[in-house]
């Protein structure tokens, strides 16, 4: 059934590769959106390398969890929030550069989770063991270097094929990408157009699926020894802060400033209320539907680089799939009124996010001590499986509903009418110049996404790791 | 309690096509205590596995008191199982490990394993001489016939892997279970044993006591892999 359901949430991805062979004839090729496109998403990956890197290094090194939080919320909140951040901060409106640098500062905590993740991978001993024969530089070189590199360029693939597949930051500010010219196509019905337009960020997601693949589970290390020392670790630790403090800090202080007031930010909630309510709804049944889906699951799936590559294509297309699929099959005319296609779309889109979290929650081993000890099924889950899942269910659901919240693309194209989602409403806002009505909605979903974020990092990873000797 | 006789009939298993174990064939008497030595990647873990009922062979037979149980699922075979890594449950006090397993009252246990003052103390809360024995006091909270033990005292000191081994061969006797010790060195619970199956690349090279072993080794690598026995004379 968990099977079924895994291969059924690659439908709309198949519907759009349908898509794209039929509008293989379409010559129109897009040569000045994709020149935007590699400029945004170059300026985008260059900033994720400068922040990602020596913040995820510093992150190898530290039991603590406040700085894994603040690094990822970043990554959480709708780029829309960013976007208007540089609206508050009253600068020109920008060009591809520009909204590279906007989008750099979306992605960049994929790099320095990636990172953290390659490098917290080194045994304690081989650090040890080169500290006692070579100096700082060497064992950088030598022994931190060639675990780190798959992180670094999974990383820089992960936020190259992020900021390519970004539409809401280029639209916001018209700079034509690609990604900008796929929904100029969706709008207007030229589905295989749109489809052939999109076939290359396949293969980026495919890409930097495939190397993710390489890099270890964050959850399931412990951190490394301490190769970063003196100047280095005050130096990677002067990077990080920065990096919080231009892509935290500074949002909420700028976002905080445009409302002015509480009750100026209370009116502004009030008057989207409706929109809160059915965001906080259609989100919760996404998340629901998506940590019941991967907890019936066990142990490792094939399927999964298929999902890594949904969650990386942008929303759009997965939403275009999901049209076509609904067109097909008749399904339209059925759910075409209702949230079904755009739960659906999302649950397509994040379903690897949950998986990851949940997939072999209880180690195999403790399973089989379980067995061996005759415990009864009901007993095992209860007793053994229900603990390790719950904590890890509770962070996947809190990610899934932040980033389902954030999302645009489907939303636009999914939404049953008369309903619009809060961060629809933001989007369509900013196009009409940034206010304090702009600036309460932007910090009302930065606030909530960085409270899930912070809760799944303090929920998510309790010391639920293996015990041995 | 009376212990169970293990039979293994020509036992073959391959792992991603890679043969494991290769026609194993072994006696193991009720309420002996055998154990299993050989080097890293010679099959002892699998063959363990086996006997558990947690991996099936490829071919041969498992029998239990000549019954055939090859196909008989773990939770059905009444086993107690000292894991290599342990296997704690990470979220449970070291009381309700045994609870749960034992259904009752786990004072007995704690008692038994020096426990007692660290019953409500999670897994990662134990200090390094800890964690085996409620490993220990878990495996025979179950009440088994037969008590497999993968390698559970390796990374302990020599006195501590001592006693343990003398505490749960006090139980073993009492109870007269069949015991397994699986190790890759001479170390003082498998001179205790009362026969050693020396295994190599899947294979039993020799069977017999210790002394056997080394009065009559069967050739050079034999006689070379029984022959440090500092720890033992210690």
């Amino acid at each position: 059934m968990s099977r079924a359901i895994g291969v059924l949430l690659l439908a709309p991805v198949g519907a759009f590769l349908l898509d794209a062979i039929a509008g293989a004839g379409d010559l129109a090729f897009p040569g000045r959106a994709w020149l935007n496109t590699f400029v945004a998403a170059g300026v985008a990956t260059a900033i994720a390398c400068g922040f990602g890197i020596p913040t995820g290094a510093l992150l190898a090194q530290t039991r603590r969890r406040w700085p894994l939080a603040i690094t990822a919320v970043p990554l959480a909140f709708p780029p829309a929030v960013l976007a208007a951040t540089w609206m508050g901060l009253r600068l020109p409106i920008p060009g591809a550069v520009g909204c590279g640098v906007v989008l750099g500062c979306a992605t960049w905590p994929a790099m320095a989770l990636t990172v953290a993740a390659s490098i917290s991978g080194i045994p304690r001993a081989e650090i040890e063991a080169a500290e006692l024969h070579l100096s700082g530089a060497r064992t950088i070189r030598r022994v931190v270097w060639p675990h780190a590199r798959f992180g670094i360029a999974a990383g820089a693939l992960l936020v190259f094929a992020l900021a390519t597949a970004e539409f809401t930051v280029p639209s916001t500010f018209a700079v034509p990408t690609i990604s900008y010219v796929i929904y100029e196509r969706l709008a207007a019905f030229e589905f295989a157009s749109a489809a052939w337009a999109a076939l290359p960020l396949l293969a980026f997601a495919a890409a930097a699926a495939a190397c993710l693949r390489r890099v270890p589970s964050l959850s399931s290390q412990t951190i490394t020894g301490a190769w970063l020392r003196g100047p280095a670790r005050w130096a990677t630790g002067g990077v990080a802060a920065a990096a919080w403090a231009l892509t935290v800090a500074l949002p909420v202080g700028v976002l905080a400033w445009g409302v002015g007031s509480g009750s100026r930010w209370m009116r502004a909630l009030s008057i989207h209320a409706g929109a809160l309510g059915w965001t906080a709804v259609f989100a919760l049944v996404t998340a629901a539907a998506l940590v019941l889906w991967s907890a019936a699951g066990r142990g490792r799936s094939r399927l999964e680089p298929l999902w890594l590559v949904t969650l990386l294509l942008p929303g759009a297309v997965v939403a275009l799939g999901t049209l076509r699929l609904a067109d097909r099959t008749g399904l339209q005319s059925v759910v075409g009124g209702t949230a079904a296609l755009l739960v659906f779309a999302l649950a397509c889109r994040f379903a690897a996010i949950a998986w990851l979290f949940l997939r072999e929650a209880a180690s195999s081993s403790s399973m089989e001590a379980a067995e061996l000890a005759r415990l009864s099924r009901w007993v095992t889950w209860r007793r053994i499986v229900l603990p390790a899942l719950l904590p890890r269910a509770a962070a996947a659901g809190a990610i899934v509903f932040a980033l389902t919240v954030g999302e645009i693309g489907p939303a636009v194209l999914l939404s049953p009418p008369g309903r619009q989602t809060v961060t629809q409403h933001l989007f369509n806002l900013m196009h009409y110049g940034y206010d304090d009505a702009v600036a309460a909605l932007a910090l009302s979903i930065l606030g909530g996404t960085a409270l899930l974020v912070w809760m799944a990092t303090f929920v998510g990873r309790p010391n639920l790791a293996p015990v041995g000797r | 309690m009376s212990g169970v006789q293990i039979s293994l009939r020509s036992v073959g298993k391959a792992i991603d096509g890679k043969p494991v174990l290769t026609g194993v064939s072994l006696e193991i008497a009720g309420g002996e205590w055998f154990a299993l030595l050989g080097p890293s990647g010679s099959g002892k873990t699998t063959l363990l596995r086996i006997v558990s009922g947690l991996a099936g062979p490829d071919s041969g037979q498992v029998l239990f008191d000549g019954r055939d149980v090859t196909r008989v699922p773990a939770r059905e075979r009444r086993i107690g199982m000292v894991f290599q890594d342990l296997a704690l449950w990470p979220h449970m006090t070291v009381e309700a490990h045994l609870r749960v397993v034992a259904g009752g009252d786990p004072s007995p246990f704690l008692d038994l394993f020096g426990l007692a003052a660290s019953a409500r103390k999670r897994p990662d809360e134990l200090s390094g001489g800890e964690r085996p024995r409620l490993a220990l006091a878990r495996a025979f909270a179950g009440r088994p016939r037969v008590l497999l033990m993968d390698e559970p005292f390796s990374s302990l000191d020599p006195l501590l892997r001592r006693s343990l081994s003398d505490a749960v061969a006090e139980v073993q006797g009492r109870d007269g279970l069949t015991a397994i010790y699986v190790s890759h060195h001479l170390e003082a619970p498998v001179a205790r044993a009362s026969r050693v199956a020396l295994l190599r690349e899947g294979r039993v090279v020799q069977v017999g006591s210790l002394a056997e072993l080394r009065s009559d080794p069967r050739d050079e690598w034999v006689s070379a892999f029984v022959a440090d026995d500092s720890e033992v004379r210690a």
